[in-house]
């Protein structure tokens, strides 16, 4: 069984608890969705999966536990990149600007990479002709673009889990729909475990199967995709998917 | 008559180096909009349309190429190229990304203030202006002395909106300005825009490429389609549309997922759904 769990997870800022007792399983092959407001500590969550949590909050409580062994420091920190990879939000962020694409490949892979390597993993996220990217600085590629090569660069070193923090807030309609579809098609030919951080509910109505909804630092309601769009339970909830159906101009049933 | 009318504009930006020439990108190919007094207008495309370019011209900051540019019927540049001081307060921005649009130095307060004390307003009239513009965007006045990268996304946008009002507009440019926040912020600063609109009497041009937020908040609608503006009478009717209004219908994603609730699968399907309820006004919770 090679989940990758936490359990319990809390942290603070000073005397403050941002995140309390939270716990989500990721498994091979699936989706959970992880939604809720911005400030809800959704990033955060993601960012302490890695062992990245910025400077000043600290781990109150919790642990990360990945194919029944729980992780130590040291163990979370070598989850990075090999078994955990990661997209965020906003792509042209994430880019070194006075690197080119093949660059930021070769920092990833390390010296002892196929050639060739950078470039196949291009053309897995659906770039027909990958070479002339390699030589593109960031800023000659639209965010669309620079999002698929932030998840080429994420599943670079074939990691068994992908942790995807809002990958088409900053994307246009039918940029999103392409990501997500690519998105699918990798999870499934990779059987990787996706974790998918949003606030957008069709993102999860699209792909998830699992969906966990966070308001103020805790998760209020966990369960299938199925159950959450038939009958929400928390209050938090109803209201996430109130909203979300008024888009479509659809009433909560 | 129109507060601001756009016809035959050309911009064609530069591609290349100084070593390696490359043919110029066209982005507007004859492009026209109109927008009359009071009123909102949505101009939708995918990135890459034009759409902030067209948006770009009606601020003044770049010059088209060809075509020309009135605003309550005098060109909104002179012959070199300047606006006059009143043109320039009377169109305010919005953008996307309220972060990069203000500075990390500043309390929440001076946002607002800026502009106001290029108007000549000091003191306690000042303070006044500011505290009265921050409660009609729903922020604690008492708040203001905080600096303004410490407040979230949503209230932060809030704090631009505010300032953008700071001169009186009468039109407010719109550039993706809730694409990036969550649908709660998003319901409640359409929601707050929409009352602004109706007390202030300003006009929007609303920039976006979801067109699920034009529904219920704008009046009529444009399409980019190959770098001109198209006017689409029903954006969510059942008629002929322009192809990239059709590309941007398609990647609407499903509102519930396969197998739950009312199937609506196909996306002409979804539409009529949503075509049916556009009598519908936005509920904000």
């Amino acid at each position: 069984m090679s989940a990758l769990a936490i359990e319990g997870l809390s942290f603070a800022a000073g005397d403050r608890i941002l995140v309390r007792e939270v716990s989500l399983v990721l498994e091979p092959g699936r989706v959970l969705g992880l939604v809720g407001a911005s400030g809800g500590g959704k990033s955060l969550t993601v960012l302490a999966m890695l062992g990245l949590l910025p400077r000043g909050l600290r781990q109150v409580a919790g642990r990360l536990r990945h194919a029944g062994r729980v992780l130590d420091a040291a163990g979370i920190a070598a989850l990075r990149g090999g078994v955990v990879g990661l997209v965020q939000q906003s792509p042209r962020a994430c880019f070194n600007p006075i690197l080119t694409i093949g660059r930021h490949f070769a920092e990833t892979l390390g010296r002892g990479a196929a050639p060739g390597r950078a470039a196949a993993l291009l053309a897995e996220v659906g770039f027909g002709d990958p070479a002339p990217l390699l030589r593109a600085y960031p800023f000659q590629l639209s965010g669309g673009m620079l999002q698929r090569v932030m998840l080429a660069l994420a599943l670079a070193r074939d990691p068994d889990f992908l942790l995807a923090d809002e990958p088409t807030t900053e994307l246009d309609l039918v940029a999103q729909a392409a990501m997500l579809d690519l998105l699918e098609r990798l999870a499934t030919r990779r059987n990787l475990g996706v974790l998918l951080v949003t606030h957008d509910l069709s993102v999860v109505a699209r792909l998830a199967g699992m969906v966990a909804v966070m308001q103020a630092g805790c998760i209020v309601e966990q369960g299938t995709v199925a159950e959450f769009f038939d009958g929400p339970r928390h209050p938090a909830s109803r209201a996430l998917l109130r909203q979300h159906l008024a888009l479509y101009g659809e009433a909560l049933p | 008559m129109s507060l601001l009318e756009m016809h035959g504009l050309w911009k064609n930006y530069r591609r290349g180096g100084f070593f390696r020439r490359q043919p110029p990108l066209s982005v507007l190919r004859d492009a026209g909009l109109r927008i009359v007094a009071g009123e909102c207008v949505a101009l939708l495309g995918a990135s890459g349309s034009g759409k902030s370019t067209l948006g770009r011209l009606l601020l003044g900051l770049e010059t088209p190429d060809a075509g020309e540019v009135l605003f309550e019927g005098q060109p909104l540049l002179d012959t070199r190229g300047r606006m006059r001081a009143q043109t320039r307060r009377s169109i305010q921005a919005v953008f996307q990304d309220p972060h990069g649009a203000t500075s990390p130095r500043f309390s929440a307060f001076e946002v607002v203030a800026e502009p106001l004390r290029y108007a000549g307003l000091r003191g306690a009239p000042l303070r006044a202006r500011v505290e009265g513009l921050a409660a009609s965007v729903g922020l604690d006045p008492s708040e203001l002395g905080r600096l303004a990268h410490r407040f979230s996304g949503g209230q932060l946008q809030r704090l631009c909106i505010a300032r953008a009002l700071a001169p009186s507009p009468r039109l407010l440019l719109l550039d993706e300005a809730v694409s990036s926040l969550d649908l709660e912020t998003q319901a409640q600063i359409l929601n707050l825009l929409s009352g602004l609109r109706a007390s202030a009497g300003v006009a929007f041009l609303f920039i976006t490429h979801d067109l699920r937020l034009v529904r219920g908040f704008a009046q009529r609608c444009y399409v980019m389609q190959d770098g001109q503006p198209v006017e689409v009478a029903e954006p969510f009717g059942q008629g002929p549309v322009p192809p990239a209004l059709g590309a941007l219908r398609a990647a609407i994603l499903p509102a519930r997922p396969r197998g739950v609730g009312p199937q609506l699968v196909e996306p002409e399907v979804r539409f009529r759904a949503l075509s049916a309820s556009l009598s519908m006004t936005r509920r904000c919770c």
